[in-house]
């Protein structure tokens, strides 16, 4: 009896630990605030959901966490916007970035070959990629960066430039 | 053989579907948009993407050769030469042949410009205005044009994305080569909806303005804003000196002078006049010297080269440096010795420069309760004033800062203005001035100014001061002949305050100035109107706007349509008559602190503009309102007759 309870706690223990592993791993969302990505402070109709060893989600609400499958070996995902940058005017000095939906968005690198990927109605992109580094480009822009394992790296790219006024 | 043939025919068209040709193929690699299904698999996973090959567009060569491409790749490259669509397009090249004008027929974009043009006539003018720009700009000042000749430019309505104004104009990029960037322009159809100015004023100098973004975009895409605005800007004063427009922005610069060169709030309006000092300084040709400088530099990174550096280094090339010239920019903002442009100096000093500290009881030191240590945000100005004392012989003002900063001190008296020279300091202190005389010095024309400036990059930069001295007399700030008055000019210092300190200007647009008493005597508000502008009694803090001051703050801009339209209605129907000059007196004295208050809370902003479209719309169609008013009153009438007749008793009946 005894062995059997010493078995139970020893094939018990480290399936209760995986399970706490996965469950720990959450989503986070980020939003894009014209400069930079950062995580949101509020509820916030699209974000990237970015979740620990996943390929990343766009998505208005929080991802089903069994929806976007694991990122495979040797991977790691970018996720980003591609953005006209609008700025100036002389009534009301504003800046602000209006998204390039629907737009292709090119990963070249730099010992690997070349992908691509389409902006969704907000401008976000996602893609995986073998570890290493990488350039970007959207509407002739690029920018490089660099890809690390179960990782996601945020790539916002400015992929056009209007001066107001 | 006729099936033979049909056959034969199919197989051809379908290859060449198939088989793009080599142009095709090398535009759809030049715009990364190469089909997935002609390029190379190299990922493999469940996830894997699809493989592309990627490079430089080049846009221009598109358009040139849009025919030749298949019908395929013209789908897929179309997106890279939409520009703006109009209603029924009619477009015209200038006589030069640098421009293209594009314009509707029909619709919301069509043209209704002021008499005497008529559409054509006005796309006409607008072609010719953009040629003598690019005469300027181009053949008379040397800049390089911009890569795309004939350039687009398209009239159309221009809504920012809040919905909340209307652009003049937009330069917008369209693809990178290099460093260069080809662009187009979007001008307003016909600026009739901007009433401060006429509409071929805002025309010449929206023309300027754009024009020029279009060459920055040929320089060097990776521009920094500010600097862009900034010569944007400049440029229109250069092209048409007698528009004036751009002295609209400099006095939010005048108000705040320690904002840093390089993050102005404006997105750099204002800092237009730095380059202004420049050009003084070394010639129209030191702007271009600095947009070529940025043409040879590439961002490694993607994003904007910082502009001062490369300032920096086109004034080094011309045996000066940024930091001298930043010090003789703050000097000449002081002393107003501008060597050109002279007779629009009242212009840019329509709202006065700002005195960070009026020192007027000595000693100053770390003891004394006004501040005797300032900080300075990187290439930032702040100017601090010793008012002469009858007590205080010669002054001795002793320095300590960090080493970022650089003073200057001058003295400025009927003779004019002079430098006081620095002495080597002692213990704890960097360096000393002596102001000799400063007893005879007269109060109410003389002044002696520390100029304190930032040319590092740290924004943590402080000056400290402390001097001898002890208090003088007390003597209580009294407003001079000036308060309350409707004036033509600025007045000066002795008839804004008659006694105490002189005026010490508060807030941004309005001439509301305190009277300082010295060495503990009170301060006394005082206010004046200008002429064409409006002006409020003073607030406790000091806002307000160039005009309506409710309808500023809730629009957040003096220059904003619905607030233009407002002032034009004030201007044009109540100043013009007793009753309306008292209400308009009545509500620059009570809406200054509601103003300040909407200003600071987005809620009452947005109730505010709720509650003002119904009076916007309303005085902006006066002859409606008035039509609508009269048939309300008639109306009115007539059922008041009805209802008095029906209560009047039948005749023949006996109540």
């Amino acid at each position: 009896m005894k062995r059997a309870i010493y078995f139970l706690a020893l094939t018990a223990l480290p399936t209760i630990f995986s399970c706490a592993g996965i469950t720990a791993s959450k989503w986070s969302p980020y939003v894009f605030d014209g400069n930079r990505f950062s995580i949101a402070t509020s509820n916030t109709a699209a974000a990237i959901w970015v979740r620990n060893g996943h390929l990343p989600a766009a998505s208005d609400v929080q991802p089903d966490p069994t929806a976007t499958p694991p990122l495979p070996k040797g991977t790691g995902a970018v996720a980003g916007i591609c953005y006209l940058q609008s700025t100036g005017g002389k009534s009301s000095a504003q800046s602000h970035f209006i998204p390039y939906a629907n737009e292709q968005v090119t990963f070249k690198g730099k010992t690997d070959g070349v992908s691509v990927a389409i902006t969704d109605k907000n401008g976000y992109f996602l893609n995986h990629l073998h570890k290493g580094d990488y350039e970007l480009f959207c509407r002739g822009i690029k920018r490089e960066f660099t890809i690390r394992e179960g990782e996601t790296t945020f790539v916002p790219i400015r992929g056009g430039k209007r001066m107001a006024d | 053989m006729k099936a033979f043939k049909l056959l034969i025919l199919i197989t051809l068209i379908a290859a060449g579907n198939v088989f793009a040709g080599e142009l095709d193929t090398y535009y759809l690699q030049q715009f990364g948009e190469l089909p997935p299904s002609t390029a190379k698999v190299v990922e493999k996973s469940t996830l894997t993407p699809k493989i592309h090959k990627c490079g430089m567009p080049l846009r221009h060569n598109l358009k040139r050769d849009w025919k030749k491409l298949q019908s395929n790749t013209q789908s897929t490259l179309a997106k890279y030469l939409k520009t703006p669509t109009l209603a029924s397009e009619n477009s015209l090249l200038s006589s030069g042949g640098h421009f293209i004008i594009h314009y509707a027929t029909t619709g919301s974009d069509k043209p209704v410009p002021a008499p005497p043009y008529t559409i054509t006539s006005w796309a006409q003018k607008v072609a010719d205005i953009f040629e003598e720009v690019y005469t300027y700009e181009v053949s008379y000042l040397g800049y390089s044009q911009p890569p795309n000749i004939p350039y687009d430019v398209y009239l159309q309505v221009l809504i920012d994305p809040l919905g909340q104004s209307r652009y003049l104009g937009l330069t917008t990029s369209e693809s990178l080569s290099g460093n260069s960037a080809t662009s187009y322009i979007s001008i307003d159809p016909d600026f009739t909806s901007f009433f401060i100015y006429n509409p071929l004023a805002l025309l010449k100098i929206t023309a300027a303005h754009e024009f020029h973004h279009a060459i920055q975009y040929g320089y060097n895409y990776y521009f920094e804003l500010w600097y862009a605005e900034a010569t944007a800007s400049w440029m229109e004063d250069e092209v048409y000196d007698s528009v004036n427009q751009l002295y609209d922005y400099t006095r939010d610069y005048l108000i705040k002078p320690e904002e840093s060169l390089d993050t102005p709030a404006d997105g750099g309006y204002s800092h237009w006049i730095f380059n202004r000092l420049l050009a003084e300084n070394h010639g129209v040709a030191a702007i271009k010297a600095v947009w070529e400088k940025l043409g040879g530099i590439t961002s490694t990174t993607g994003a904007d080269i910082p502009m001062l550096p490369v300032i920096d280094n086109t004034m080094t090339s011309m045996s000066s440096s940024l930091p001298s010239e930043f010090m003789a920019f703050a000097r000449r903002l002081y002393t107003k010795e501008w060597t050109s442009h002279t007779n629009e100096l009242n212009l840019l000093y329509s709202r006065p420069l700002a005195i960070k500290e009026l020192f007027s009881s000595y000693p100053v030191n770390t003891a004394t309760t006004q501040a005797s240590s300032i900080a300075l945000p990187h290439y930032g100005i702040k100017y601090l004033k010793f008012l002469p004392s009858t007590t205080i012989s010669n002054l001795t003002i002793s320095i300590n800062s960090t080493s970022g900063t650089q003073t200057s001190l001058l003295k400025k008296t009927a003779a004019g203005f002079s430098d006081i020279a620095e002495n080597p300091g002692g213990t704890g202190t960097k360096y000393t001035y002596t102001v000799n005389n400063f007893n005879t010095l007269d109060p109410s024309t003389d002044e002696i100014t520390l100029i304190a400036i930032n040319t590092s990059t740290s924004d943590t930069e402080t000056v400290s001061i402390s001097t001898d001295g002890s208090t003088p007399t007390l003597t209580n700030g009294v407003c001079g002949t000036a308060n309350g008055q409707i004036l033509d000019v600025i007045p000066q210092d002795n008839q804004m305050c008659s006694s105490g300190a002189p005026p010490q200007l508060l807030g941004n647009y309005s001439l509301n100035w305190t009277c300082v008493g010295l060495a503990g005597g009170t301060n006394s508000n005082c206010y004046a109107q200008l002429k064409g502008t409006t002006s409020t009694t003073p607030s406790s803090s000091g806002g307000g706007g160039g005009g309506c001051f409710i309808a500023t703050a809730a629009y957040g801009s003096y220059l904003h349509p619905q607030v233009m339209t407002l002032r034009q209605f004030r201007d044009r129907h109540l100043l013009t008559n007793a009753p309306g000059k008292a209400f308009v007196a009545l509500y620059y004295r009570i809406s200054p602190p509601i103003a300040d208050f909407i200003r600071e809370h987005e809620a009452a902003r947005f109730m505010v503009r709720l509650l003002l479209a119904p009076l916007i719309l309303a005085v902006s169609h006066l002859w409606i309102t008035a039509s609508a008013a009269s048939i309300l009153a008639l109306l009115s009438f007539v059922g008041l007759r009805k209802r008095f007749a029906a209560r009047l008793p039948a005749a023949g009946v006996t109540i």
